[in-house]
């Protein structure tokens, strides 16, 4: 029996003796404390009521044993349902307690799951971070490597082509048809290689953004692509006007490329007419919106998707020339000012190519 | 009717210095037709320039032509360093110094024509308009005219 027993077991010796002098309903109800008191402090009903008995036993004064029982057994009776349910409170709060440890461990556990998982997302953002930046990198160095090729290929070009025509004027006089036809075929041969690396330099030449934005005036830009292609318009009799051209922010040299590759392409696929070519521009919810409208042979709807294509051409080089640049060209430059550009065609009845840059 | 003075018929003398045996032999040939008597000396890289100019290495006494046709891109001395020691030349800085170049840079144009070159002449991609430019070379330089 620990102090705390013994204690209480004193206490209950006190009672019990003042019962016996009569003082019942007093001592019943001290009685009753007493025993509540012993099972909060997980001394325990039983306890109280063998000590009870105990102490019953040490008593040899029969007359007053049946009251003395009748207390004993009014402890238990009223206790042990107060007993039970502070039992049982005991056990939620244990339960309680056991719940709380389990899921401060689930709580700590997740933290530490949480702390990998962040790593493990820096890793691989460093990681792709890391290939995006050398992405970047192989692809300027792609740039400047075809830039530098285009630039080689013209010297020996320069040389087979001059060459070339040399020996067509020095064998001029010789009555060889066949020899002629065949430098005649190496001469075209040499003026397409050429185009096509004035092209390739072009194309490539864009990707230098050295130089500034500025506010570029596209009537002027207009009237000067006119001056450029004065000739073909005189041959073609063209008719070509402009109206509602803005100014706009962007690099001057390249607008003056689009605008003059847009409308040659429209003199050059004319049909049996002259060419009537219109170029124009419409505010358009945060966008210039141009069109380039023409009157020529038009375009199938089934080869839009090619037109853009570097080196594409829908037509035979005896039909009409070019190379097939000069709209993957104006796409890029598009492209490069955050803009978009389409058309609408129908064969037989002309086409518009249309380009947007927002503002 | 005035007589021709012995001044427009005496031969032209042209320094060309070029390294590409190719394009010496065009621009000989661009010259063949040429009105005047065309006295070309060529020079193979900037050094043997200078030395034809100014008189040394095999060359015994110097030469004081009528134009001079200098390719940029030569060994040993640059095109640039040949332009500048004429034109810093207190006998030679009258001479009149075309630039011959593959290069369409404007930086390249800018710092020719900084150096006092005469004209910039990006080499002509053919033979007609190498033709051409030659012709124009010879009117505007050398005292001939145009066909």
């Amino acid at each position: 029996m620990n102090k705390l027993e013994k204690g209480i077991e004193k206490v209950y010796q006190a009672v019990l003796r003042d019962y016996l002098e009569m003082k019942r309903e007093v001592s019943l109800r001290q009685a009753y404390e007493i025993g509540r008191q012993a099972v909060l402090e997980d001394v325990g009903l039983l306890r109280i009521v063998t000590v009870h008995h105990q102490l019953l036993a040490g008593l040899n004064d029969g007359r007053k044993t049946a009251e003395i029982l009748s207390a004993g057994d009014f402890l238990r009776e009223t206790l042990s349902s107060f007993e039970m349910i502070h039992r049982g409170y005991k056990e939620m709060v244990g339960a309680l307690k056991q719940r709380t440890n389990e899921l401060d461990e689930t709580n700590r556990k997740l933290s530490e799951l949480n702390e990998t998982l962040e790593t493990k997302v820096a890793e691989k953002s460093a990681a792709a971070e890391k290939k995006s930046q050398e992405l970047v990198r192989v692809n300027h160095e792609l740039e400047q490597f075809v830039h530098a090729a285009a630039h080689d290929l013209k010297e020996p070009l320069r040389t087979i082509t001059s060459y070339v025509q040399l020996l067509q004027r020095s064998y001029q006089s010789v009555k060889d048809d066949e020899a002629q036809e065949y430098v005649h075929y190496v001469v075209e041969g040499t003026h397409r290689l050429q185009e096509l690396i004035d092209d390739l330099l072009s194309y490539t030449r864009l990707n230098d953004r050295s130089q500034p934005h500025q506010l570029v005036e596209m009537p002027k830009v207009f009237r000067e692509a006119l001056s450029s292609l004065e000739t073909v318009i005189k041959e073609t009799g063209a008719q070509v006007t402009a109206d509602g051209l803005p100014s706009v922010t962007a690099n001057r040299a390249h607008m003056s490329l689009l605008l003059q590759n847009l409308i040659s392409n429209a003199l050059k696929f004319h049909g049996k007419d002259p060419p009537k070519i219109h170029v124009s521009a419409r505010r358009d919810a945060g966008q210039w919106v141009f069109s380039v409208s023409d009157n020529g042979i038009g375009i199938d709807r089934k080869y839009f998707d090619k037109l853009f294509v570097v080196f594409q051409r829908l037509n035979t080089r005896d039909e009409y020339p070019g190379t097939g640049m000069g709209l993957a060209l104006c796409r890029k430059i598009i492209e490069q000012l955050n803009g978009k550009i389409w058309l609408e065609s129908e064969v037989g009845k002309g086409t518009v190519f249309y380009f947007a840059i927002p503002f | 009717m005035t007589l021709p003075t012995l001044e427009e018929y005496r031969p032209m003398k042209v320094l060309l210095v070029e390294d590409n045996v190719p394009d010496v032999v065009l621009i000989k040939e661009a010259f063949k037709e040429s009105k005047r008597i065309i006295q070309m000396t060529v020079a193979r890289d900037g050094q043997e320039a200078i030395d034809c100019l100014k008189g040394g290495g095999h060359f015994k006494a110097p030469l004081l032509p009528d134009l001079v046709l200098l390719d940029l891109n030569i060994p040993k001395k640059s095109g640039f360093e040949v332009l500048s020691e004429i034109k810093n030349d207190s006998v030679l800085h009258d001479v009149p110094v075309i630039v011959l170049s593959n290069s369409s840079l404007d930086t390249d144009i800018q710092r020719a024509y900084d150096s006092h070159a005469n004209f910039y002449i990006i080499k002509p991609p053919d033979l007609e308009h190498l033709f051409t430019a030659m012709r124009y070379v010879e009117k505007i330089w050398l005292g001939g005219s145009l066909k």
